[in-house]
């Protein structure tokens, strides 16, 4: 069984009383709750959108983008349930509006007839006889709930003129239709007040944004910031996508120059303004991914809980170059730069293990292996494999599994135990030509060295000045685990190994 | 017309109960039972009681901080004034106001006064009731010689002339405007002289001899009660005690006090005068001086034992009709 | 009806209440004039002509002349409310306070409290207040500020002719110290006002207009230049509930708060200064009674912060001024968008 709601052209202001169809933001199929933006119209005053005042499947679009419509006729139909197409058009069909819709007013108003005590119930074609028992009232539209229901016990009552009432009380009563006979007062001097009313009624009446006609249009306030309205722009004729984009971006409409039709706002005078009022062009948002996420959380909580120092050394590497380039041309081997670095990392960690720490708070671990994170640039963010006991590897093992690593990483490959871990991280940006960087641990980790490329400077030999391929890194340590006279150690080992390689056949 | 027995006696009780009073306060605010500030008439009574006694109870007076003589002289409830000067329910004032503002509006006693000088012109509103009413009633503004300095006294004198009120300007001078000597204080020579510059009648009295002072009074009251406008009494009187109690008085003399009270006790100034004039006799007076000893103890023990306000009384009586 | 001004209106109700009860006695500096003088008798009826007549009519027991002497004219105003009179006193102008403000403050207000509910004290105290005719610095303040802060005194304030009549007659007839605080400005104004006797509660306000968008409330003087503005703005679509408290002691703060929820805006104008004034005052009852209906801050139209300057330009810069009330009504409008 199904039920149809009619969705029909609201009444905007009192003086409206038609509107033309502009676009419909849902689509035949589209399910829709209550309040739901349906159908953008546009009056002589203002362009707005139609919102849903019921629950269902739209199951037909009958006003079409450019018709005019009479306040209350019919924009579409919405569906409870399944039902066929003779089913909707024998509703489009049967339909009429509310004769008492169309007398709606705002305000409550002495001369208008008052409004039938129930709901209008569009839902309920002729033709059905078992409507299922709760055929739902459509909700009126928001704008319609100010008019007052009057509550027909309280606006009974002889000439209540000479009730004492506090002046705010008396208009609330008019308003409402209250006759001031049936509050009891307990306001100063005996008086019906504010109160009395509202709690007699049920209501509460508060200061609303402004409603009046022309108090937005014509408050040409000086605003502190120039060029900035700061004055109500909801009467400002836009096209819904550029009112929409207005207020993403914080502009207001008065500060935009219209073009579009019928001196509309369009979305390309939005963005014009845009770039001059905020200097803040378009932007598209990307939501976290779960990696980025977790790098956002974990060097946060990094750099804002660990004491981070950093201690830098420059290394000439030539001699290092040089036997890379016997062992790869020679030997046959692929074999970079960094994968010595790692091996001599990891032999300075265990020329001096007490870098090669964690501290819990509690206690420091120390560790025997060095297992070294290495950094990989992958799309979207980074991920640091690791690489164990490399201490004990030799350069073509360390070589091989770093390559492995880091082509499983790039792809998304990786197991969860070829990340974890690690007690020493190498992030290497040299690649990219980076003169000198420093890099945040990686919890728990107490260290990690950053490796800047390595150039052909100036340096001082003896008394000469000779050219020399210089590799600048630099250690940022846990000072709670790694004093600085260590973490010195560490980077002169490192420096001894890596300049003379063959040191670490020792 | 001179006193007869029963209105002596009637005097002499009332000045007994003042000085009684007064020493009964003095003892009790030694023992932290009384809060607040106390001014102490003691030495001053055939002053305020001589014209009081003169006066019906639809007369007016108004005092000043030293009002405690004024009220009882003019007829107030003992009872209720100790419960005021211990700030207790029941109070002459409901508590509300205190030594300084102790009153008895059905005994026409229009409260003492806080501000120096702040009767006076009150008190020729009270006259100009009495004259504009018909109901020949006269208003009395008791003042000290420090008040007889203050611009206030001085304007409420001049009014008091021009529109030729039944009020008396009733100075009881005992030398001391707090600590400065009216000597030094008053320019005048004499408080009186200077109040007939502003054109009324003025009568100096010894303010320790009851009879003079009545003598006088009777004068003076005639002259208001003839419609004859204002008048000015400036009576000498000992201050036996401090400006106010726990004043150190190092500005006093060193036996001063003691020759005070050794040869200006109104008191047996008046029973020695009684005596010559048969008027009463030590027995009769002992008697009245045992039963007003009685009184003060029973009026202090139920003092002591009243409640204090409630604390929703803070909020009455701001407003005399509806707010 | 008849049109009558506020002087006239104050005028009558001396003289109905006067007539009607004997114990109503008006007193102070030329109430009447010409005492002790060669030439007429009743030569001012009050430098403002506010009692003239009376003396004629009610004699000099009734209508006193005094010499100049403030502290012992409201003082025995004070003493003889206490004991039977109903005065009216004359203080012509409300920068007189100083020179007896004791007898206000200290003994007549503080009567019925002091004395336990004894002692009452049924006196009218007139005062004018207002600047603008280059009266120069002691003769120009609105005061009203310092006597309605005080328990005990209730302070008047009319702003039309129908109001000080109405005022008037309940001021006479309250038991309490009045302070009546007559605008000379308004002297000359007029409006409809009824022959007979009427009484006017204190503390009900006055809704001179009614709107939706801002509370407006004005004391005294000023009030005629607040709905000079309001009613231009109410051609642009904004309107105000426009208050006229009538009374600041009592206040009718429930008016005020009432109108203020249904607004959320507020601009308070008063010709005293913007310290501890009336605007100061209000703001405050409002800010923490009313605020969550607040949709802008509170904003005050006032006097400046100096004495008032004797050059006509400077003494009308020294005023609030119809520009700056306009300003702060759009202010508030505008305040974070109009929302």
């Amino acid at each position: 069984m199904s039920n149809l709601h009619a969705l029909t052209v609201p009444k905007w202001g009192m003086s409206m009383e038609e509107g033309e169809i502009s676009e419909w933001q849902v689509a035949v199929g589209d399910q829709l709750t209550v309040g739901d933006a349906v159908v953008d119209i546009e009056t002589s005053k203002i362009v707005n959108t139609a919102e849903s005042t019921c629950a269902g499947t739209l199951v037909r679009q009958v006003a079409q983008p450019g018709e005019v419509h009479k306040v209350a006729m019919l924009l579409g139909v919405v569906a409870e349930g399944d039902v066929s197409e003779a089913e909707i058009d024998a509703f489009v069909a049967a339909f009429a509006p509310d004769a008492a819709a169309l007398n709606i007013s705002l305000v409550a108003d002495a001369s208008e007839p008052e409004a039938p005590a129930a709901q209008p119930s569009y839902g309920e074609s002729p033709a059905k006889q078992a409507a299922p028992a709760a055929a739902p009232a459509p909700q009126m539209p928001a704008q319609t709930k100010l008019q007052a229901q009057p509550q027909s016990a309280l606006s009974q009552g002889p000439d209540d003129t000479d009730v004492k009432a506090s002046t705010v009380a008396r208009r609330i009563a008019k308003a409402h239709k209250i006759n001031l006979n049936n509050i009891t007062a307990t306001g100063r001097h005996g008086r019906v007040s504010k109160q009395d009313i509202e709690k007699a009624a049920g209501i509460r009446v508060q200061a609303a944004p402004l409603v009046g006609q022309g108090a937005g249009q014509i408050l040409a306030s000086v605003s502190p910031l120039a060029g900035r309205s700061s004055v109500d722009d909801s009467r400002i004729a836009a096209t819904p996508v550029a009112r929409r984009m207005a207020t993403k971006m914080n502009i207001n409409l008065n500060d935009v120059t219209p073009t579009g039709r019928h001196n509309r706002v369009t979305k390309d005078d939005v963005e014009k303004a845009a770039i001059a009022l905020t200097g803040m062009a378009d932007y598209r948002e990307e939501k976290l991914s779960s990696m980025r996420k977790t790098i956002a959380a974990r060097l946060t909580e990094s750099k804002q809980t660990v004491p981070h120092y950093r201690v830098s050394v420059d290394i000439e590497i030539d001699s290092l170059l040089q036997q890379r380039k016997y062992m790869n041309d020679t030997l046959g081997h692929a074999i970079s730069v960094n994968d010595f670095i790692i091996k001599a990392s990891a032999s300075a960690l265990h020329a001096v293990p007490d870098v090669n720490v964690q501290f819990t708070g509690e206690s420091i671990l120390k560790f025997d292996q060095a297992d070294i994170s290495v950094a990989v640039a992958i799309d979207g963010g980074l991920i640091t494999p690791v690489i164990r006991n490399a201490g004990n590897k030799s350069l073509p093992e360390i070589s091989a599994a770093a390559k492995d690593l880091a082509t499983r990483a790039k792809n998304g490959q990786l197991t969860v135990d070829e990340f974890q871990g690690g007690t020493f991280s190498i992030s290497n940006l040299g690649m990219y030509g980076v003169d000198q960087f420093d890099a945040i641990i990686n919890l728990p980790q107490a260290a990690i060295l950053a490796v800047s490329a390595g150039k052909k400077q100036p340096v001082v030999k003896g008394d000469s000045i000779v050219p020399a391929t210089v590799m600048r890194v630099s250690l940022s340590s846990d000072h709670r685990a790694i004093d600085g006279s260590v973490a010195a150690l560490f980077l002169k080992a490192l420096k001894g190994f890596l300049e003379n390689p063959a040191s670490m056949l020792l | 017309m001179p006193l007869n027995k029963e209105e002596f006696l009637k005097a002499y009780r009332s000045m007994r109960t003042i000085r009684d009073f007064e020493d009964k306060i003095s003892a009790e605010f030694m023992k932290g039972n009384i809060p607040g500030f106390l001014h102490l008439y003691s030495g001053q009574e055939a002053s305020g009681v001589g014209i009081s006694e003169l006066l019906s109870d639809e007369d007016y007076v108004i005092s000043t901080h030293r009002g405690h003589g004024h009220c009882i002289a003019k007829g107030a409830d003992v009872g209720g004034m100790m419960k005021e000067i211990m700030g207790k329910q029941g109070g002459i004032c409901d508590g509300k106001g205190g030594s300084m503002h102790i009153a008895d509006f059905d005994k026409g006693m229009l409260g003492a006064n806080a501000i120096v000088g702040g009767g006076p012109p009150l008190i020729v509103g009270a006259a100009l009731s009495a004259k504009t009413l018909g109901n020949g009633r006269v208003g009395v503004a008791f003042g000290g010689d420090g008040s007889s300095n203050q611009g206030t006294t001085f304007e409420a004198m001049n009014l008091a002339v021009v529109l030729q009120l039944p009020a008396i300007f009733f100075f009881e001078n005992n030398g001391y405007g707090e600590g400065t000597h009216a000597s030094y204080a008053v320019g005048a020579k004499s408080i009186a002289k200077r109040a007939e510059a502003f054109g009324m009648p003025s009568f100096e009295v010894d303010g320790t001899d009851l009879f003079a002072v009545i003598e006088v009074c009777e004068k003076a009251l005639k002259h208001c009660r003839d419609g004859k406008g204002p008048v000015t009494i400036e009576a000498t009187v000992p201050r036996f005690k401090g400006h106010f109690e726990g004043d150190p008085q190092k500005y006093r003399g060193d036996t001063e006090i003691e020759r005070l009270m050794a040869d200006e006790d109104c008191l047996v100034i008046a029973r020695v005068a009684a005596k010559k004039k048969k008027l009463a006799t030590d027995a009769e007076l002992d008697q009245i001086d045992a039963e007003v000893a009685e009184l003060m103890n029973q009026v202090t023990e139920a003092a002591l034992a009243a409640p204090v306000p409630e604390l929703s009384e803070l909020y009455d009586n701001v407003y005399s009709s509806e707010y | 009806m008849p049109v009558k001004t506020y002087r006239e209106a104050i005028n009558e109700a001396l003289r109905q209440s006067m007539r009607e009860d004997p114990t109503v006695i008006v007193l102070g500096e030329e109430v009447s004039g010409g005492a002790g003088c060669d030439g007429d008798r009743d030569a001012y009826g009050g430098v403002m002509g506010v009692t003239k007549g009376l003396f004629p009519e009610f004699g000099e027991a009734r209508v006193i002349d005094t010499p100049i002497t403030e502290s012992a004219i409201i003082g025995a105003a004070a003493g003889a409310a206490q004991t039977g009179l109903r005065p009216v006193a004359e203080l012509m102008f409300m920068d007189f306070f100083g020179v007896c403000f004791d007898q206000i403050y200290n003994q007549a207000a503080k009567f019925h409290y002091m004395f336990g509910g004894k002692s009452s004290c049924p006196m009218v105290i007139r005062c004018t207040t207002g600047a603008g005719w280059s009266a120069g610095a002691q003769h120009s303040q609105n005061l009203t500020n310092m006597v309605t802060m005080v328990p005990g005194l209730k302070v008047v304030c009319p702003t039309n002719a129908y109001d000080a009549k109405g005022l008037m007659i309940q001021a006479i007839k309250d038991n309490d110290c009045v302070i009546f605080v007559e605008d000379k400005i308004l002297y000359d104004t007029s409006c409809e006002v009824p022959d007979e006797m009427y009484a006017i509660p204190f503390g009900e306000a006055n809704f001179y207009r009614e709107g939706t968008d801002v509370t407006v409330v004005g004391i005294s003087n000023p009030m005629h230049k607040v709905l000079a503005v309001v009613d231009r703005l109410e051609k642009e679509g904004i309107t105000c509930d426009v208050i006229d408290p009538r009374t600041t002691s009592p206040l009718d703060e429930e008016a005020i708060l009432e109108s203020v929820e249904t607004t959320g805006r507020l601009v308070i104008v008063d010709e005293m200064t913007p310290r501890c004034g009336m605007a100061a005052d209000i703001s405050s009852i409002v800010a923490e009674k009313a605020f969550g209906s607040l949709r802008a801050p509170i904003r005050k139209v006032t006097a400046a912060h100096t004495p008032v300057p004797f050059a006509p330009n400077l003494e009308q810069a020294w005023m609030p001024k119809e520009v700056e009330i306009e300003a702060a009504i759009r202010d508030v409008l505008a305040y974070n968008g109009g929302v």
